[in-house]
């Protein structure tokens, strides 16, 4: 399985950010893309107003963090990936985020409630929703539902949430909510999905 | 338990800094805000012993970075790189919205670094000059360090180092290790290479280079700039900013110049930046005259 | 490699079903995307790109349509809107009545200081008109929101009126790009030397 697009779409449904990473991949047309990110953000809030209330809940629990007691109710962990995108070719490491990687251990999934995974007969979707209603979204290039797959594509985008915050947040030349145009960004992104 | 509620700023709690001064330069303002409880034992403690030992024991147990020692060494002094990246966001952002043209921004922003060459100079000297060189013993840490005193009388490092016996140096071997001013454009470079990147950056300038083309050209190369690490490069240079802390320096100190940054990416350095600063003719001729 | 545009702007219409929104976009979008399919999940999407002051601006408009059955979905669409446009019918009385409606609508979910307008459709309909234009425009003036009639024959000023949005919105951006100009840096600079540190990192 391959990552085939990234998407960054902000508050309100804009696209703010697409890349493909397949180059001879059928591509949209920017238009295309904004109809996607806006339709998208239209699915995923009814996937969030559908979803039950026990399984809301329990996205909840896990967004106030690790300090509740693990019994049925806590939210489920994402595995920890080994070195999956650490650091850069020369070592160095990615972002501003101390250690071998960001997160060394399994996390509670922040990404409790609403739409995560669809899957077609050619793709995969990832999405992953912050806290704040960004929403991250990875395309691969096979359909798959495997579990480990899911995992894999949710820790890639909250790394890709970390590269955000560091490399577009921190960028006194970006302006919030508009397309994110930042080499430094571009760059750190592409060296952690070839890493995959 | 009890806490001590907070004391206004200006007045010295007799009962927790007996027989003190006031205001010691050395130490910083001390602290009024209220002291927290550091472990179980002296949770324990309070219950025993009253309401001022407890917070006298606070005091020694706990330095807070409000009674900070101007000391290098006296605890680990950290700025977190996320506050200071938003905080430099906005300088450059407050820059921008006051500038015409790009100039304008990166000249702004060199002002503004100019000014803190200017104090930093003062405030790195005074530190070195109380102690000769880094690394120092832990003794003369101790001169300066509150935290070390283990007096249970509180009183105030520097009165006790004046009045302690031998093995705790005395202010006037302290006078007779002091720095001698920089007077040699390399050693005030050096001293800016080593002493003011590791203030600044925690680490020594990745290379110091005379150039070979010109006398008054120097080089101050950093391959990953700390400020800007997150900053994508645009026509501005943010880094305009260390040039003008740069500047301050030098030119506070008589070596009066110019510093400008370029920007010169190697393939595992992609931010890599080169300071070059330019010497004004009448500091090679001072040179000159001196040797 | 990625957007090619430098701004992205969300306008929102709204209105009651019949006065003639997706007519109005239509004359105004140029690369339009009419497509019902994205009308089963309540909204609706055109596009118009726009040059200002040299940057490409994207307009995207959200024209919520049929949006009865998705009420409890509203404030996403709300969220984060840079205008919002509300249309009447000026032949549909109940339609002009139902602005007060829309307003509080905005008001619960937008933004606060989000920029409205507000049209008039159908104004070619003379003989059916029951709302008078003075009367619209006396509501809209004590409301301080800029009002507009338009028809499907005539729809210059509604280009007029979203390009002056759009100008508003980029004008209130926080901050102005004057680092366009790209100077020339390394000229007349050699960096050719000699170490003189002794730090075991040096690499020139």
């Amino acid at each position: 399985m391959a990552i085939q697009t990234i998407l960054v779409i902000n508050k309100s449904g804009g696209l703010v950010y697409q890349r493909d990473f397949v180059p001879n991949a059928p591509r949209l047309s920017s238009n295309e893309y904004l109809i996607l990110a806006g339709t998208l953000q239209g699915i995923v809030a009814i996937a969030s107003q559908i979803t039950p209330k026990s399984l809301q809940l329990d996205g909840k629990s896990s967004a106030r963090g690790g300090s509740e007691p693990m019994g049925n109710n806590s939210a489920p962990l994402v595995p920890y990936m080994g070195t999956l995108g650490a650091t850069t070719a020369n070592g160095a490491p990615l972002g501003s985020f101390l250690g071998p990687d960001y997160f060394n251990d399994a996390f509670a999934s922040w990404n409790g409630r609403g739409l995560k995974h669809v899957t077609t007969d050619q793709n995969s979707l990832f999405v992953y929703h912050t806290l704040t209603g960004i929403k991250f979204v990875a395309v691969s290039t096979q359909p798959t539902t495997n579990a480990m797959a899911v995992a894999v594509a949710e820790n890639l985008l909250r790394k890709t949430y970390c590269l955000y915050a560091d490399y577009v947040m921190k960028n006194p030349f970006y302006e919030p909510e508009m397309p994110i145009k930042c080499e430094l960004f571009d760059q750190h992104l592409g060296t952690l999905v070839k890493q995959l | 338990m009890k806490q001590k509620i907070i004391n206004p700023s200006t007045s010295v709690n007799t009962a927790t800094h007996p027989g003190s001064t006031g205001y010691d330069y050395t130490m910083g303002p001390q602290q009024t805000l209220p002291d927290l409880p550091v472990s179980s034992g002296t949770i324990a403690a309070s219950g025993t012993n009253g309401g001022s030992s407890t917070a006298a024991s606070a005091h020694t147990s706990l330095p807070s970075v409000y009674n900070g020692s101007l000391h290098p060494h006296a605890h680990n002094q950290h700025v977190s790189l996320a506050a200071f990246a938003f905080l430099f966001q906005e300088l450059i952002s407050q820059a921008r919205n006051a500038s015409k043209s790009v100039s304008e921004i990166e000249m702004r922003l060199h002002r503004n670094g100019y000014h803190i060459g200017i104090r930093l100079l003062e405030l790195l000297n005074f530190r070195s000059s109380v102690s000769p060189g880094f690394g120092s013993t832990s003794s003369s840490r101790a001169f300066f360090s509150k935290t070390s005193i283990n007096s249970s009388s509180n009183t105030l490092a520097l009165n006790n180092a004046l009045t302690t016996t031998q093995d705790e140096p005395s202010l006037a071997q302290g006078i007779s290790h002091m720095k001698r001013r920089d007077l040699k454009p390399v050693e005030i470079l050096q001293f800016i290479h080593s002493t003011v990147w590791t203030y600044l950056f925690g680490r020594v300038s990745d290379d110091l280079v005379k150039s070979s083309e010109r006398d008054n050209e120097y080089m101050l190369v950093d391959s990953a700039p700390m400020l800007s690490q997150f900053i994508s490069s645009t026509n501005v240079q943010c880094d305009f900013f260390v040039c003008g802390i740069i500047e301050g320096i030098l030119d506070s100190a008589s070596f009066p110049c110019n510093v400008t940054i370029h920007s010169v990416p190697e393939p595992n350095f992609q931010q890599r930046a080169v300071f070059v600063v330019r010497f004004e003719q009448q500091v090679l001729e001072r040179e000159a005259l001196r040797a | 490699m990625n957007s090619e545009y430098d701004y992205l702007f969300k306008l929102l219409l709204i209105g009651d079903s019949g006065v003639g929104k997706s007519c109005l976009l239509l004359r105004f979008s140029d690369d339009t995307y009419t497509n019902d399919y994205i009308s089963t999940i309540g909204v609706d999407f055109k596009i118009k790109t726009v040059e200002l002051d040299g940057k490409t601006v994207k307009l995207q408009i959200w024209d919520t349509a049929g949006q009865e059955r998705f009420r409890t979905i509203t404030s996403s669409y709300y969220r984060g809107a840079h205008g919002i446009i509300i249309v009447y019918d000026v032949t549909d009385q109940d339609s002009f009545n139902d602005v007060k409606m829309w307003l509080q609508e905005i008001d619960r979910y937008a933004t606060a200081g989000v920029l409205k307008l507000m049209v008039g459709n159908k104004s070619d309909l003379q003989d059916k008109r029951v709302v008078e234009y003075d009367v619209a425009k006396e509501f809209a003036d004590s409301l301080q929101i800029p009002f507009l009639e338009t028809s499907a024959l005539d729809s210059s000023n509604v280009e007029e009126a979203f390009l002056t949005m759009a100008k508003q919105i980029k004008d209130s951006m926080a901050q102005q790009h004057k680092d366009s100009t790209k100077k020339d840096d390394k000229a007349g600079v050699n960096l050719k030397g000699q170490s003189l540190s002794n730090s075991s990192s040096g690499c020139c």
